[in-house]
């Protein structure tokens, strides 16, 4: 894959109700700019074909999901403040239901 | 102290004599024991199916072991849960605690449980005679 400058490649996977709903576990992006956040990702994954459109933003707005960014645990709120980087590997999943 | 998601549960008198082993100065083990509860507003349920993110899951319950242990001063913590499917009436996860006693054992051990069930990446997939749901956390 070529990238330029301004692009960066990000690998999401998804678990439970939302890999069912996404269709996949995961998927690689490679988006344009280099000044993207958590809210901005689930914005351009919200316009996925596979998943009704809007459904990922929705649940985060909802506080529904639980995001792991290179397996740590991002606290709900500062989802807006990390800015991701090229290689990040984001885990976008449901609120636990263990036990 | 340790934790453990596994398919198989170790068989709970076997925990409980590791955790005797742990310190002369134990005066209560609590055990807590999830069962496969079977009815649901489904119905009959059949089985749960567990799915975990199993390194974030294990980085979490070992900080909720260490850091119960510490707040409460209890002697010991072990904590098992199953992963996979989970037929109705089985065991599905073991969380003992050893303390001194009884008082402070009883808060690590409800802390554990709901910290366990609000913080660690493990879903379950309720599985039933009219079909299945995920269980909201």
């Amino acid at each position: 894959m070529i990238v330029n400058d301004s692009s960066m490649r990000l690998y999401v996977r998804f678990y439970a109700r939302i890999k069912e709903e996404m269709g996949r576990e995961a998927v690689n992006l490679n988006v344009k700019g280099n000044a993207m956040n958590i809210i901005d990702l689930l914005r351009i994954l919200s316009k996925d074909k596979k998943m009704r459109k809007g459904t990922l933003i929705d649940y985060y707005l909802q506080g529904k999901l639980l995001i792991a960014v290179n397996e740590e645990i991002i606290r709900r709120n500062e989802e807006g403040k990390l800015i991701l980087k090229d290689g990040d590997i984001i885990d976008i999943m449901p609120l636990p239901s263990g036990g | 102290m340790r934790v453990k998601i596994t398919e198989k549960l170790s068989e709970i008198g076997d925990i409980i004599q590791e955790v005797k082993k742990s310190s002369e100065d134990i005066g209560a083990i609590l055990v807590f024991i999830g069962v496969v509860r079977g009815s649901s507003p489904l119905g009959k349920v059949l089985r749960l199916e567990y799915e975990v993110h199993e390194k974030l899951a294990y980085k979490k319950l070992e900080e909720i072991a260490k850091n119960v242990k510490e707040r409460y001063s209890v002697i010991d913590i072990v904590i098992e849960h199953r992963k996979g499917s989970v037929n109705r009436g089985e065991n599905i996860m073991y969380v003992v605690v050893a303390s001194k006693h009884r008082k402070e054992g009883f808060e690590a051990l409800m802390e554990i449980i709901n910290r366990l069930k609000e913080e660690v990446p493990i879903w379950k997939k309720e599985v039933t005679e009219h079909g299945y749901r995920w269980v909201e956390g």
